[in-house]
Formats: structure tokens, C-alpha cells, sequence
């Protein structure tokens, strides 16, 4: 491998301290900072995932509470709970919310904090890159949802169709919001995804060809792909919204030539995509978890890797299956329709593979497993709902009403956010040190298990029967009252395995508290290499870069082979995990600029969306009315964005003065000056260059194996 | 692609050795300029001088070498690692494919070129269009 | 601290230490970059294709609302001509930019980098001159569904080019502060790389916006 020399983007002179410069008062913070002040300022992967996680699981429970909402509503015919304006609001921030602030994230939070573990590196390429869009994210989820405080949510379905979501059908400012916000989490992940990407092909550990790559890091990987490629497509269309909305142009006003299609060509071509990102990941944990629980290989994972990208590829030929009734012409319609059969194969592939893998094996229910069952079986029915739209005729008839509802729950929930519970039970000790209960990990599943059925297997039926989505109420003599009924109450049973989650959640860790118990490195026997380090996770990650020779590394290290290539324990655990208490490893230094960063932002868009009155300036016939408070908090937006970005430059990535500064290198007693002792768990990042991703280049540098203290 | 990115691996060293090597000239920067302004200048030419899908194709080549010629060259990405080209190349593909893909769903490669659902044959006469409302200016002020 | 004397980079004394191996060879900076720019690749192609499905629509229906004149109409070719070239000689004093970093000489490299600011600055002129000329004839951003689509997406391009212009000045005074030693020459490369694209999304806009028919 060729040497590349260090990429700490500035070198201070030497001498100078970064704590005593012009702006001291702002020193950069040293990890030996603990409290919540050091969540704010972390680069780490693994604090950025779970922070991650733990928004996420805040904005379910707020996109659960609209989705109550709208089954209260619903419940009964002719109910009057929620008018037809604040329906609209309602339907439209829960669609929003449960993909961009809940399933999106909550995949990020187990990519962020699995990618750098699976593939044997200390850190993501760009730590401080990953800090920004973990808070630049949030900045955005805030800022969508503060649209319920300035006059109502986004109202016009998480899709927004124009005209109606211009400005003359929709004047207040909740698409406004949806706009920007959808704007702002977007360079999140957009930026997130590039990293990962890099992650991924640099930063493998040696020997660790792309055919022994752990599968969810494959599967990870093409949703970075996609994303990356995706998420500009998106940024037109916001862009060119923003525009007719907020600066008087008519991008989508037929009268003057515009054409709607183009939204809603622009937003599937990021649409499709966007529902392979929220699979992806969960297809990658269940492809985990179940050779785990079953204690056998993965199935055909040379298919699983390529049925993968497969299923990313094909994606990008599918979009317009959501517009056959759009007037697009048999041409058209026939194409779509005939790839987004074809798009079936892969998935169809992957199912097969996890149903073989599960044969012959020796299965053990934990929830992890029952969640990773659920999400196979769930999105199989979901599936093949999908196949019944890809017939085009046959979706003239479904389309708009609730058997699409019914689907798209089926594939994003029984799917997607079942395969990421299976990832929480299953990753929990890991990052956490203690176990979810297995007891009332039960009751999550069973309640969420049978909650969706009855839920969404009863808009399968009320689709048939005709029922119209995105309608605020129905009449009583229309025959749909059983079926929104059993929905309703599918809906809360649901909303009863979630509080049994978070119960589970807070229950968990004040046992743990109360009476810590070492759950070890592997409490289950796995195969990938995040098992082999203790749990909770260290900061530096392994003491000691794995060099990995195979597919399972880690279960290969334990086990082997008899003649009848039954597994055979070849060695004890505790011999081939890591222990505890390494010194010396070099990390990334922590920092505030991706905070103050992607405050910046959000501020801005404030700024571009009240500015000025909505009905003035040009194109409207009045003289401009600007809004001085507006322009006022736009502007120190800029100046946030523009002085971050200025003090991010002028920072190193790893601070030299950081406890352990290059000047102190000729003097082997200050070494370590900055070391904790070991069984601490928190290490003084040290100073040095770049992020160390493989120790082969560190021969010359003693500080980097573990417990060699000359002291 | 995998096998692409296997081989990437094992030739790293030697790619990174062969990168110094293959730095061009100066001069063959210059030489580069040269061309890539003078096939600018036949592009003006060209759409002063043609007509019609002549002058279309002629000055879509004429693009297309420019395009290749700054980033092979300018960019350097004829002489490094084959996968920056080949994920720049996911761009491209992708871009092409997906935005002629919307083209042609909106009917723009057909005779009509218009964006009004035709229901009525093409030699007879439209029916009245409905016409946008007028816009509500002056009643909700309030945020 | 003189701009004349480089202070010895630090990692002169602890190059293994700070080396960092990838898998590839090649830098995660200049991987990202690339990246980077595949994906500015589905931007520019959605705003590219934005204006071409409006380009005709002014005049083209007499009920249509707005402005009747297109964007073609009232281009100045001979002008846009001149700006063009322009910004293609800004390419070319980016890679001498990027050569003199390559081969240790920071004081032409930061000319070049300035040269290659100062061309895009002109080109931003020109901009700036062409649409005001615009507006004077009366086309704005919202007279109709064209000339939007045109103001986006020439609007977007210069954007870019204005970032480019501050990175190109960021690495020029880092440099003349002693903050960009030799072993950091590639940020140099991958300054450029941003600013070559830049150039060859106008090399697209400028055929398939303003010379094609």
C-alpha cells in the first residue's frame, strides 16, 4: 500500500498552543472533558451514532403521536377531532418525520456506529465531517418541526405536489418549512454519505478484501451510494419550490408554461432511490442477525452482496411507477412497469437466501431474531402488495387509495423499522455494556407484530373497497367504519409496543446501574469483528488493528472445522477477544465547529423564508415589504456559516497540543504525560496527524501498541 | 467491479509511482489550452456558420471532446487510479440516463412537444383549457 | 512570520507517525472530491434539464402567462464568447497552480492561484454585466418559466464559482502564512479539481444553454 502523507489540514507553526490564541476564550476542548459538554464537541463515530439513535427515537414517538392522531381521527366516520387543514398538516409532518427523522436516522445511528468496528478502523475519514452532519441533521429536524409554532406544520403530503404546494393553493408557511428543512437534512446526508463511502474503500483493515466485508457494511455501502446520488436530484426539485414559493417564479405553474410533472419526476427520481436507502440498511441487519441466531453462515453471500447492488442499480429505473396515473403514456408506463417487476428478482433472491440460511440451523427466538423474523415475513407481504402495483392496470385501481397505504407500511415498517429494533436488541450490549430485556423485548415485538397487521393489513381491505387516501374523514354509509376501526385499534397496539420500548430502554439501564453486570465482548457468539472488542466499545475502538484473513473473521478465530465441516471450537473466547485498557492510540481531537456550523444554517433559512411579506416584490404587482427581524437573523446566519467554516480551516483535525504534542515526542517521559491510566475506559486523545487507520505505519512511533508504558 | 477494485488495491504502490511519472509538461499544458480554445472558437463558428440538427451534433462532439479533454488532462484523471474515474462515472451515468429517462416520459422527444394531455385527435381543435385562478393577494397576511 | 521563510513542517521529524495508509493509495481528500463531484453531477443535470424542457416555452402559446421573450432571444453571444474563454484560461492557470505546488514552488503557486481568482472574478463580471443587461431588456428572473429556469441555473453555476473563488484565496493566504507545507500539496490538487469542474459544467451550459438551437 502506498504511503500517503498526513492530511491534518493545517500544521500550526511550532511553538504555538491553539488554547492561548486570539479567540482563548474559545479553547478547543480536550476529550478529557466528561459531561454532556463532551457530546457536544465529539468527533467519535460511536457517540455520533448514538446520538443518532437517540433523536431518532425522540421523533418516533413524535411521528408516532401524529400517526395516533390520524387514527383517532379516523376511527369513527364523520369525526370532527381534526379539521380537514389540520389533517393535512397532520398526515403530511408524520410521513415526513417517520422517513427523514426516524427510520433515516435511526439507520445512520447503527451505520455511524458499526461501519468503522465492521471494517477492522479506529474512525470514519472525515470525523469532524460526521460530527457536522449528525448536528446539521438535527438543526434540520428542528427546524421542520418549529414550523408547528409560526402558523402550522407542511400540509401538503410528504410528497408535495405542486401547484398545490405553491404558493397560491398553500400561503402559509408550513411548505416552506418543509422546503428548507427537508434542504438542510439533506446536505447532512449527502455529506454523511460521501464519508462513509470513503470509510469504506480506504479504511479497511488489512487483508480485508471487498468479499469479506461484514454484509451489512455491503449493505450500508450501496445506501451510501444511493444517497449521495439521490439527494442533489431532490435538492432541484426543493430548490425550484423554494423559488415559485418564496422569489415569484412559476416553475410549476401551468398558466405560464410551467409543468408539475417536473416535480414529481424530480422528486421520484430521488423517491425510488430513497426507499431502497430506508431498506437497505435494515435487509444488512437482518442479514446479521440471523446467522448469528442460527449459528450458520450467511446463505449464497456472494448473492446477497450482488442482489444488493443490484437492488441499488435497478432502483434508479423505477421511479415513475409512482406516476401511472400522472398522464406519462402507454410508452412510458408499459417500461416502468415491466423494470419494477424486475426489480422483485434481487429482493426475491435475498429472501431465499435468509430462509436457507435458517435451515439446518440451531435457531435460538431472542427478540433480536424475532424482530429480524418479523422484518423478513413483514416485508414479504409488503413485497408482494408492491409486485400487484408493478401491473400497471391493476394500480389504476389502487393508486390513491389505502391498499397503497397498506403497502408502503408493510415495506417501511414491518421492514424497515422492525430490522432496525432487530439492530437495537441485537447491538444494544455492545454499545451500551448491558442488556434490553428479552422480556419485555417480547411484548415490543408482539404488540408491534400485531399492531401492524391489524393496522395495515386492514388498509389492504379498506384499499379495496375504495377508501380514498389523504381524505380527513368518511361518511358512515360508505362501508368503511369496521376496517378504519380495527386499523384504529392496530394503530395503538402499536403505539403500546413502542412505550413498552422506551420502558425497556430506561428499565435496562437503571438495572445496570443499580448492579452492573459485564456482559463481555460477545454475549452472542458472533462473527463480525465488533464482537471482538469489549463492550461498551472502547473510544479507540481495538487496541490492536485486526489483520483479517476471511469472510467472519472473528468466528473463524473461535471456531474451525471437522471433516464434516461441523463448526468445532478451536479457541476459548477470552483468548481471542480484546481486553480492556489500551493507551497511547492517536484520535481525531474533538471540536465545536461542526456544532456552530450547522447552527448556521437553520438561521439562514428563517432568514430566506420571512424576509419579506409573502404577497410583495416582484411577480406579485405590490412593492417589496421586507422584514427587518428576518434579514437580521438571516444575516447571522451567513456570518455563523461563513465564521465556522473559517474556524474549521484554521484547525488541525488532530490537535498537536492536545496532551501529547509532537514537541513532547523527543522526551520519552512526557510520552504518556496525557495518559489515563488503563480501566479508565476514557483516553486523553492524543495529538499527532492524521487519523491512524492501520498501525503498519506507526513502526517508528511506540506510543501506539497497547500497555507499552515506558513509565 | 469488484475485481476492479481488488486490482486497485494491489497496484496502489505502482499507480502512485506511475502518477509522478506521467505529470505533463508546461508545455503540453499550454498545448492543451491552445486546443481546448480553439475548438471553443469552432463552436462559435459553427453556431454562426450551420444550421439545424447539423450544427446540434456538431456542437454537442465539440462539448463532449472539451469535457473529456479538461478531465483527462486538467483534472488529471487519465493518469490516476481508475476508480476516481470510475465514481465519477456513476455520476455521469446516472445523470444521463434518469433525466432523458424524465424526457422522455414528459414527451419531449415527440412531434407535439406540448404538456397538455391531448384527448381529442391532433387535427381537430382543443377544447377551452381551464385557466389558472387568480391569485389570493391580498388576505392572508397574517404568519 | 514572514511569508518569505516556510517554518519546517512539522511532521518532518514524525513522517511515519503521522502517515496514514489507505487501502487504495489513493487520498480520502481527493476520493471525496471525486465523489463530491459525481454527485454536483446530478445537480447541474437536473437545472440543466430544467431549462432545456422551458427554453421554448415563452411565445411558443399565446394564453401563456409571463414574458413572450425567451432567453435565446436576447442572448449576446459574442460577449458570453468572451467570458468563456475567460474561464477556460482560469483552468489553465489552475494547473500551473497546481504544478508549482507539486514541485515545492508556493510563491508562483500562489500567483497562479491568484491569477486563476482573478480570471474567475472577471468571469463573475461578466456575469453580473450580462444579466444586468438582461433585466434592462426585460428579462428578469420571474418574467416567464425560461428565463427562471436560466437565472437557476446560471445562478447556481456562479455560486460555485464564487466558493471556488474564496477556496482558491483561502489556500493562496494559507500559503503566504507558512500554513501549507509541501506534504499538504495535494490540497492544492483538489482545490483544482473543484474549479476544473466548475469549468466544465459552463463548457456544458455554455453549448447545450447558449449555442444550441
Amino acid at each position: 500500500m502506498a504511503i500517503i502523507e498526513a492530511r491534518s489540514p493545517l500544521a500550526l507553526e511550532s511553538g504555538v498552543k491553539p488554547a492561548t490564541n486570539r479567540m482563548g476564550v474559545f479553547a478547543r476542548p480536550t476529550t478529557s472533558q466528561g459531561g454532556w459538554k463532551s457530546w457536544l464537541t465529539t468527533v467519535d463515530h460511536k457517540r455520533i451514532g448514538i446520538m443518532y439513535g437517540a433523536g431518532s427515537i425522540f421523533f418516533l414517538f413524535v411521528g408516532g403521536a401524529e400517526a395516533l392522531l390520524i387514527r383517532a381521527q379516523l376511527a369513527r366516520p364523520d369525526q370532527k377531532l381534526l379539521s380537514a387543514a389540520v389533517y393535512n398538516q397532520v398526515y403530511t409532518m408524520h410521513g415526513v418525520t417517520m422517513i427523514f427523522l426516524v427510520v433515516m436516522p435511526l439507520a445512520a445511528a447503527f451505520i455511524n456506529y458499526l461501519l468503522p468496528l465492521q471494517i477492522g478502523a479506529r474512525d470514519v475519514a472525515f470525523p469532524r465531517i460526521n460530527a457536522f452532519s449528525f448536528w446539521c441533521w438535527l438543526a434540520g429536524a428542528l427546524f421542520f418541526n418549529s414550523s408547528w409554532f409560526f402558523g402550522g406544520g407542511a400540509d401538503g403530503g410528504w410528497f408535495a405536489y405542486p401547484p398545490n404546494t405553491g404558493v397560491i393553493f398553500s400561503p402559509g408557511y408550513g411548505l416552506d418549512f418543509y422546503v428548507f428543512g427537508l434542504t438542510i437534512t439533506g446536505i447532512a446526508s449527502l455529506v454523511s454519505a460521501i464519508n462513509l463511502i470513503v470509510t469504506v474503500i480506504n479504511m479497511r483493515a488489512p487483508g480485508m478484501s471487498w468479499f469479506k466485508l461484514p454484509i451489512f457494511t455491503w449493505m450500508a455501502l450501496v445506501t451510501q451510494f444511493l444517497l449521495a446520488f439521490a439527494l442533489p436530484v431532490i435538492t432541484v426539485a426543493l430548490f425550484l419550490l423554494a423559488f415559485d414559493r418564496n422569489f415569484g417564479s412559476n416553475f410549476f405553474d401551468v398558466a405560464h408554461g410551467g409543468d408539475p410533472l417536473l416535480w414529481q419526476h424530480l422528486f421520484w427520481i430521488f423517491g425510488h432511490p430513497e426507499v431502497y436507502i430506508i431498506i437497505l440498511p435494515s435487509f444488512g441487519i437482518v442479514s446479521e442477525v440471523i446467522p448469528v441466531f442460527s449459528r450458520k453462515p450467511l446463505f449464497g453471500y456472494p448473492f446477497m452482496v450482488f442482489s444488493g447492488i443490484a437492488i441499488g442499480f435497478m432502483g434508479w429505473g423505477v421511479w415513475a411507477h409512482h406516476m401511472f396515473a400522472s398522464g406519462i403514456g402507454p410508452m412510458s408506463v408499459t417500461a416502468f412497469s415491466l423494470a419494477t417487476m424486475f426489480i422483485a428478482v434481487p429482493t426475491g433472491v435475498k429472501i431465499l437466501n435468509w430462509v436457507a440460511t435458517l435451515y439446518g440451523g440451531k435457531i435460538t427466538y431472542s427478540v433480536a431474531m424475532l424482530f429480524a423474523l418479523g422484518t423478513v415475513t413483514m416485508f414479504l407481504i409488503g413485497g408482494l402488495s408492491g409486485i400487484t402495483h408493478a401491473a400497471a392496470p391493476v394500480d389504476y385501481q389502487h393508486t390513491d387509495t389505502y391498499h397503497i397505504v397498506g403497502h408502503f407500511h408493510y415495506v417501511i415498517f414491518g421492514g424497515g423499522l422492525l430490522g432496525l429494533f432487530a439492530g437495537a436488541y441485537f447491538w444494544w450490549p455492545k454499545a451500551f455494556g448491558h442488556f434490553l430485556s428479552e422480556t419485555l423485548g417480547k411484548w415490543h415485538f408482539g404488540l408491534m407484530l400485531a399492531g401492524l397487521n391489524l393496522t395495515f393489513g386492514a388498509m389492504h381491505i379498506l384499499g379495496l373497497q375504495g377508501m380514498s387516501r389523504r381524505y380527513f374523514t368518511y361518511s358512515a354509509n360508505q362501508g368503511f367504519a369496521f376496517w378504519n376501526m380495527v386499523a384504529s385499534i392496530g394503530a395503538f397496539t402499536m403505539g403500546a409496543g413502542a412505550l413498552v420500548f422506551a420502558v425497556n430502554m430506561w428499565r435496562s439501564w437503571r438495572k445496570h446501574r443499580a448492579n452492573p453486570v459485564d456482559v463481555g465482548p460477545d454475549p452472542w457468539d458472533a462473527r463480525s469483528l465488533e464482537w471482538m472488542v469489549p463492550s461498551p466499545t472502547p473510544e479507540y475502538n481495538f487496541a490492536e488493528i485486526p489483520e483479517v484473513s476471511e469472510l467472519d473473521e472473528f468466528w473463524h478465530r473461535k471456531y474451525g472445522h471437522d471433516d464434516e465441516h461441523r463448526a468445532v471450537r478451536i479457541a476459548k473466547t477470552e483468548d481471542v477477544v480484546e481486553k480492556t485498557g489500551a493507551t497511547g492510540i492517536h484520535l481525531p481531537s474533538p471540536s465545536y465547529w461542526p456544532l456552530v456550523l450547522a447552527c448556521g444554517f437553520p438561521l439562514l433559512c428563517y432568514g430566506l423564508m420571512f424576509h419579506k411579506e409573502r404577497f410583495s416584490g416582484p411577480g406579485t404587482g405590490e412593492p417589496i415589504q421586507f422584514v427587518p427581524w428576518a434579514i437580521g437573523v438571516g444575516l447571522l446566519g451567513v456570518i455563523i456559516i461563513a465564521v465556522s467554516l473559517f474556524g474549521w480551516i484554521m484547525e488541525p483535525s488532530t490537535d498537536p497540543d492536545d496532551g501529547h504534542s509532537h514537541d513532547d515526542h523527543g522526551d520519552s517521559q512526557s510520552d504518556h504525560a496525557g495518559d489515563l491510566p488503563a480501566g479508565e475506559g476514557e483516553l486523553v486523545s492524543v495529538g499527532g496527524g492524521a487519523l491512524v487507520s492501520g498501525d503498519g505505519g506507526d513502526a517508528g512511533d511506540s506510543a501506539t501498541s497497547k500497555n507499552e508504558d515506558p513509565a | 467491479m469488484t475485481d476492479v477494485l481488488e486490482r486497485n488495491d494491489q497496484i496502489a504502490e505502482a499507480d502512485h509511482d506511475a502518477h509522478d511519472d506521467h505529470h505533463p509538461s508546461n508545455a503540453t499544458y499550454w498545448k492543451v489550452g491552445l486546443f481546448l480554445a480553439v475548438v471553443t472558437a469552432l463552436e462559435i463558428v459553427a453556431y454562426e456558420m450551420i444550421e439545424g440538427p447539423l450544427a446540434t451534433a456538431a456542437l454537442l462532439i465539440m462539448m463532449v471532446v472539451k469535457f473529456i479533454v479538461v478531465v483527462g488532462m486538467f483534472m488529471h484523471l487519465r493518469f490516476d487510479n481508475k476508480l476516481l474515474r470510475n465514481l465519477f462515472l456513476i455520476g455521469i451515468f446516472l445523470a444521463s440516463t434518469c433525466y432523458l429517462g424524465a424526457f422522455a416520459a414528459m414527451g419531449h422527444f415527440e412531434d407535439s412537444g406540448t404538456n397538455v394531455i391531448r384527448d381529442v385527435p391532433a387535427d381537430q381543435p382543443m377544447p377551452p383549457q381551464p385557466t389558472a385562478p387568480a391569485p389570493i393577494i391580498k388576505e392572508s397576511k397574517g404568519h | 512570520m514572514s511569508a518569505a521563510t516556510i517554518p519546517a513542517p512539522i511532521e518532518d521529524a514524525h513522517d511515519d507517525h503521522d502517515a496514514h495508509t489507505t487501502t487504495t493509495g489513493i487520498s480520502n481528500e481527493k476520493m471525496a472530491m471525486w465523489l463530491f463531484l459525481g454527485t454536483e453531477c446530478l445537480l447541474f443535470g437536473g437545472l440543466i434539464s430544467t431549462y432545456l424542457l422551458y427554453k421554448n416555452k415563452p411565445g411558443s402559446n399565446p394564453d401563456l402567462a409571463g414574458s413572450p421573450v425567451k432567453p435565446s432571444d436576447i442572448f449576446d453571444i459574442p460577449f458570453t464568447s468572451a467570458t468563456s474563454f475567460v474561464l477556460l484560461a482560469s483552468s489553465l492557470t489552475m494547473v500551473f497552480a497546481v504544478t508549482e505546488a507539486m514541485r515545492g514552488n508556493q510563491q508562483k503557486m500562489r500567483l497562479w492561484l491568484v491569477a486563476t481568482a482573478g480570471l474567475g472574478a472577471l468571469f463573475l463580471g461578466g456575469q453580473v454585466y450580462e444579466f444586468t443587461a438582461f433585466v434592462k431588456e426585460g428579462m428578469g428572473f420571474t418574467s416567464n418559466v425560461a428565463s427562471s429556469a436560466f437565472f437557476t441555473l446560471t445562478g447556481f453555476h456562479g455560486a460555485h464559482v464564487t466558493i471556488g473563488i474564496l477556496m482558491l484565496l483561502v489556500t493562496a493566504g494559507l500559503s503566504w502564512r507558512g500554513r501549507l507545507p509541501a506534504s499538504k500539496a495535494e490540497s492544492v490538487e483538489i482545490v483544482g479539481l473543484y474549479w476544473h469542474f466548475v469549468d466544465v459544467v459552463w463548457i456544458l451550459i455554455f453549448t447545450v444553454v447558449y449555442l444550441m438551437k
